[in-house]
């Protein structure tokens, strides 16, 4: 191996601790069984698909794809500002991503009390059994992430090096990307799909 | 704050390219795009795994990551996009 392809990978790294990666590769890998399942229900009941999608609030999951993947952009510059040691920086970005996160909340709260009210539930046959599942378990991921970002905020103290907490912060950034990219495949997979 | 977002950089531009990916998706899954039913569906779903490879390479920082992470990460999005895409049309 020459020297400038072994300075190369010795500037690679991980972004945050390999263990979380171990943790996010194997999420991915439990989310594709998730969309093998979802086509495999689609297969055999094709028409109950196209219904169940056509009473969907397809504009909500829109504006929520909206608020993930804008989250994600302002976690990236959370993580630069940290980075170059602007701490006011990074927390005026993280709490503008918990406000993404909570966004997507309350409209999926929405969504889901327009499709209850308008009598649809778990119970009513393998679409709405897959989208409540999957959409829900998704759900609680959004819920973790924006946890996990409320205490980055709190980590970075203002006065202090945010030096110590980079690998909290690049971990916690990567989870948040990683619930961000499942939603961008469980959006065409659940709402555009039939 | 808006200044400090939104820059003239790659990270801004694959922001834009998702937000422009998900319009041309939702216009295609809405019916109002080539009308090709199974193909169609195919295209949003192969466009939902190429956002999710632009979000793991551009925020999640994996083009500064060692090469194990980041062939194990393009491993996922191959493999899973592939299977995806290939059962949407065949099943």
């Amino acid at each position: 191996m020459s020297t400038a392809t072994e300075s190369r990978q010795a500037e690679r790294r991980i972004p945050g601790e390999a263990g979380l990666w171990a943790f996010i590769l194997l999420d991915l890998v439990v989310f594709t069984v998730f969309f093998v399942t979802v086509l495999h229900y689609r297969g055999e009941a094709p028409a109950a698909f196209a219904a169940g999608q056509a009473e969907l609030h397809g504009g909500l999951a829109v504006i929520n794809t909206l608020f993930l993947v804008t989250g994600s952009l302002v976690v990236v510059r959370a993580v630069e500002a940290a980075r170059s040691g602007a701490v006011l920086a990074a927390r005026r970005c993280l709490t503008a991503a918990i406000a993404t996160g909570c966004g997507f909340l309350a409209v999926k709260g929405l969504e889901y009390a327009f499709l209850l009210s308008e009598g649809y539930s778990i119970h009513d046959g393998t679409f709405y059994l897959c989208y409540f599942a999957f959409t829900g378990v998704h759900l609680v991921h959004v819920v973790v992430a924006t946890a996990v970002l409320l205490f980055m905020r709190r980590a970075l103290r203002a006065g202090s090096s945010p030096a110590p907490r980079l690998p909290l912060l690049e971990g916690g950034a990567a989870y948040w990307h990683m619930v961000d990219l499942l939603w961008l495949i469980l959006f065409p997979l659940l709402y555009l799909s039939a | 704050m808006r200044r400090q977002i939104f820059r003239t950089d790659v990270v801004s531009a694959a922001w834009a390219a998702l937000v422009l990916a998900t319009g041309v998706s939702w216009w295609l899954g809405a019916d109002h795009g080539l009308g090709a039913g199974d193909a169609a569906v195919a295209g949003v779903l192969a466009i939902g795994f190429a956002k999710a490879w632009v979000v793991g390479r551009w925020f999640m920082d994996l083009r500064a990551a060692p090469l194990w992470l980041r062939r194990c990460f393009d491993a996922w999005v191959g493999g899973s996009g592939i299977a995806v895409c290939v059962l949407s049309l065949a099943i």
